[in-house]
This record gives C-alpha cells, structure tokens and sequence, in this order.
C-alpha cells in the first residue's frame, strides 16, 4: 500500500498541468490559444515521463545492469501512470476550449 | 392328351395376354390424341413444366432446360435449390450486415477480433455453401452495400459457374454498382498470392474491406474495369476510397508491360495536390511485388519529391524497388530484438529509438513503421504509446503516422481517445485538409463505437468541435 501511495504522490501534480498552464481565459488571441495548448502538451508530456521514472525506481531494482522488476506492480502503476496523463491532457483541452471560446457539443 | 392339352392352355394364355397389350395400347393412343386435342387451356392440367419455368432464372432456364434428358423430377430438383440457395444466401448476408451494423466499416479490419472475415469463414466451413448463385434479379437486389461486396468477392473466389455473367447482370439490375465493383475487383485479384492486403490496414490510406492474399490482375477485361474506375475521379463516399486502392493494385501488376496501365497510374502516384492516397497506396503495394525497372524508376522518382507522404509505405512496401537497398539500420535491428514484455525499459528505449530517427534525418521509416507495428500490437509492451504519439504529433517527427497511431489506438481501446485531440491540433498545424477529412470520418465512427462510453463521447466531440472550427472547405 505504501507503494502505491507513494505513487501516487508522484502522479498527482500532473493533474493540475493544464490549469496552471494558461493565463487568463477568453481574453487571448487563436494564435495565443495554440500555443498555450502547445505548452500545456508539452508540460503534461514532461509530468508523464517523470511518472514512469517513479514507476520504474519504485517497482524496479538495478543490479549492474541488470534490472530486475515486480512486473505486476510496475504494470498496475504504469497504467494509472498513463490514466493521469489522460486526465492532463483533458485539462489541456478544456482549458483550450475556455481559452478560444470554442463550443463543445453536449453528449 | 396331356400334350394336347398343355398346348391348348398356352395358346389360350397368349391371345389374352396379346389381346390386353393390344387394349392398353389403344387406350394409350386415344389419351394422348385426347391431350393434343386439348384447345382451351385448362389450369388444373397445364404441364407442370410451364409452372416450374415460370419460376427459373433465365440462367437456369438455358442451363437445366437445354438438353433433351432434362427430366421433370430433375427441373423441380433444380427449382427447389435456387429457392433454398436464395434463402441462404440472404441468411449470409443478413450475417454479414449484423457484424457491419455494429462496427461499420471497421467489420473488415484485421485487428477486430469478431469481423466480417470470421462471418465468411464460418460460413463457408459449415458446408452450407449453396450449389448455385442467388438469383441476380431476386432479393439480392436489396441487399445492402458491405455485404453486397461480400456476397460477389466470395461467390468469385469459389468459382461458381458463370460468376462473371451474374456479376454483369447484377450490374444491371442493382443500383449498387460500386459495391458489386469493390466485390468483383477483390475477387479478381484472388484469394491467395503474393501481395498482403492486410498491409493496407497498418497506413492510413482507408482502404475497408477483405484482407489476406492477392495475386495480379490479368484478364483484359480486369484490367478495362480498374483502369476506367481511376480515370473518373470520385472520391464522395468511403467505399470509394476502397474500389481506388483496388483498381489501382489491380492495375499495378501489368505496370511493366503496359504503357496503358502506367498512364491510369501516372496520376495517383504523382499528382501532388489532392493525394488520392487510397489508389496511390494500392498501386505500391502492387508495384513493390510485380515492379521491374519501370516501377523502379517510378519510385526513385517519388522519393526526390519534398515533403512526400507515403514514405513509410513506400520503405515498408518497395524496398526490392529502391536503388539503395541498404540493410536495415542498427536502430531497427535493436528496436526488432526488444522483448514484447520489456515494460521497465519501454520509456527509455521508445525515447532512444525517437532521436535516433529524428538525429538521421527522419528517413529511417523503416524503423518507425517497426515502432508503429509494435505500438499496435495490444500484446506488445515495448514501446510506450504516449510518449510516440507525442513525440510523433507535438514534435513533429511524422505527423500523418502519429494521427493514424491514435486513430487505430482509439478503436481498440476507449482509453486512448485522450489522445484526439492532439492529433486533431497536429492535422490543423500541419492544414492537412485530406486527412483531416479522413480523421473526421474516424470520428464519426468512433462516436458511434463510443457511444456509450460518456468519457470517450466527450474526447470525441472536443476534437470534432476543435476541426469545426474555421473548417476548410470540403473535399
């Protein structure tokens, strides 16, 4: 348990990537817009790479060079690795939408 | 005495006897004469054999009815299998249309574990193949486009007698003509051969129907069909896409010897603006198994044009055709060796073997092609997903793999819908307006795959929404 906690303490910034990459919503230009999603992206991107590093040091161990990993653990913690970057991304692309004024159509 | 007698008694048994054959040949003459004689038609004595013919096919009709020892037994024989064929044939089709309806076009995928592929197989294992064609003037008429295409691709491939005047005169009679031509150009190229239809389906060139094995199109008349399809420029319709990349692989195995089919083929492989990707793929795919030096000539020349698209099908396809044929890279040969379970070193080697291609010019395709494969494979744990999507999409490595990565992801598992909306921005950045009308058409599949799955609706419709903005004119 203590395992996927710390995971999890590693996961959890990256939810907060897409709202904290934008300036003020409704006010910028399209141009403006693409670019803080490039960024948002990008950024998101980042926070997942340094998650799967968190799986790899907290499942993994390294013997020379040779690695040695708990691959049920290591899988169960990429996958959630990868349901974090999902929830980023989405909060790139609502903050894209608030940005832009774009209309979602309703489901 | 007792001679005499036997004598008597045998003389007397044979005048009975000649004398009731005589009666019952009388008799038999009058009936007849009474039959002949018959002026007013009488509906309770027409000759069954009018009745039955009322009911054959022309076809039938010239093939049942012709020689003299046709019997009636046999006439109802023939009859009662083309009723009970139609009936199966529909029940076929009916199978075909439940697993369309509920994939749509993707029913033809490889990929799909329950597909269209698995219905004609089952189909035909069961012995329930009916010995004759449906009745082209019958309810095959009504059946609907996919499995139309289905119906005449399978009924080419068992080589039913007369295929090819049934399929002209379904032709005729239906209003469905791509379908029936979609149908009967997958079954001219064969069931088996050296060309993998399946390879189609691992680039984005929408090509929807049949995989497995194809051989050259060699008949005349094949050739006539596929040549007068690309000459008209229709790309309205999704099945359009498929009956080009056909036509098109149909024509490329005669590229060498015919001037005619080199100049049908000119346009889709050279014409830069609009790519007709569907007939420019099914001619490579064709000319990279039958190509000799013209075809290799042909693709030298695709390769010196900036910004060419189908480079990674054109490594992935031509390599026999290619003046460098070099061996493959040290980075491929690595990225082949890794282990589908590699899960620990998959960030790390996805990352390596990205910089290496971007570090070499982004030329190594087939090296990407690998990744993409082993991206696509649900079992194979190599290769991070996120991080080639991203590195493909956002940092421009290759866009139109990275779009067709998250398309093809996103049908196998709704999870990967995340992922939408970047290709959607990449499509935009990139004003690919073809294959932004491609993605849309995705999307629209996948609403509909999706449609109970709230979180995947919502990806969807944000990326839709995104293309719908200042949207380019339509195709």
């Amino acid at each position: 348990m203590k395992y996927v906690a710390l995971i999890f303490f590693f996961l959890a910034p990256s939810f907060s990537v897409g709202a904290n990459s934008f300036g003020v919503p409704g006010r910028a230009s399209q141009a403006e817009c693409d670019a803080q999603l490039a960024r948002c992206l990008q950024s998101a991107f980042e926070q997942a790479l340094s998650n799967d590093q968190a799986c790899i040091k907290t499942w993994c161990d390294k013997v020379f060079f040779l690695t040695f990993c708990d691959e049920e653990g290591l899988s169960r913690c990429i996958q959630k690795a990868d349901a974090v970057y999902g929830a980023a991304l989405r909060a790139c692309q609502a903050d894209f939408a608030a940005c832009s004024g774009m209309e979602r159509r309703n489901s | 005495m007792r001679a005499w007698g036997k004598a008597w008694m045998g003389f007397f048994l044979l005048s009975v006897g000649a004398s009731t054959l005589a009666f019952l040949m009388l008799m038999g003459d009058v009936r007849q004469e009474d039959t002949l004689s018959w002026k007013t038609p009488k509906t309770a004595s027409v000759s069954p054999i009018a009745v039955i013919e009322e009911g054959l096919t022309p076809d039938i009709k010239k093939r049942e009815l012709i020689p003299d020892l046709v019997t009636e037994e046999e006439i109802v024989s023939a009859n009662t299998t083309q009723a009970s064929a139609d009936l199966i044939w529909q029940e076929f089709l009916t199978q075909v249309d439940a697993v369309v309806h509920q994939k749509g076009s993707r029913a033809f995928h490889p990929r799909e574990s329950e597909n269209v592929i698995s219905v004609m197989e089952s189909f035909r294992h069961s012995s329930k193949m009916p010995s004759c064609l449906p009745d082209p003037r019958g309810e095959v008429l009504a059946a609907t486009g996919w499995s139309l295409s289905t119906l005449v691709t399978l009924t080419g491939w068992e080589g039913f007698p007369g295929w090819r005047s049934w399929v002209d005169e379904l032709l005729l009679q239906s209003k469905e003509k791509t379908w029936i031509e979609i149908g009967a150009l997958r079954a001219y190229l064969g069931e088996v051969g050296e060309v993998d239809l399946d390879e189609l389906y691992r680039f984005p060139v929408r090509y929807q129907f049949l995989g497995g094995g194809a051989s050259a199109c060699s008949a005349e008349v094949d050739l006539e069909l596929a040549s007068r399809i690309l000459s008209s420029f229709s790309l309205e319709t999704e099945e359009d896409w498929t009956l080009r990349s056909l036509a098109a692989l149909c024509l490329s195995g005669s590229y060498e010897e015919q001037e005619f089919v080199r100049q049908a083929l000119k346009a889709p492989l050279f014409q830069v603006t609009p790519w007709d990707l569907c007939a420019h793929a099914g001619a490579l795919l064709g000319m990279g198994v039958f190509g000799g030096e013209l075809a290799a000539e042909s693709v030298d020349e695709l390769l010196e044009k900036e910004d060419y698209f189908g480079q990674a099908m054109l490594t992935a396809w031509c390599g026999s055709l290619l003046k460098k044929n070099q061996a493959p890279s040290l980075a491929y040969q690595i990225a082949r060796g890794w282990s589908r379970r590699a899960r620990a070193q998959s960030t790390q080697n996805t990352l390596e073997a990205l910089r290496t291609f971007d570090e070499e010019g982004r030329q190594d395709f087939e090296l990407l092609d690998l990744l993409l494969e082993r991206a696509l494979d649900p079992k194979d744990q190599a290769v991070r997903r996120p991080i080639l999507i991203h590195k493909l999409l956002m940092e421009g490595l290759e866009g139109t793999t990275g779009v067709f990565l998250v398309e093809e992801l996103a049908f196998q598992d709704p999870e990967h819908t995340a992922f939408l909306f970047m290709a959607a921005h990449n499509l935009r950045q990139r004003d690919a307006v073809q294959e932004e009308a491609l993605f849309l058409e995705s999307l629209n599949q996948l609403e509909q795959l999706y449609a109970e799955v709230p979180f995947a609706l919502r990806d969807i419709r944000s990326a839709q929404a995104y293309l719908a903005r200042d949207a380019p004119p339509e195709l």
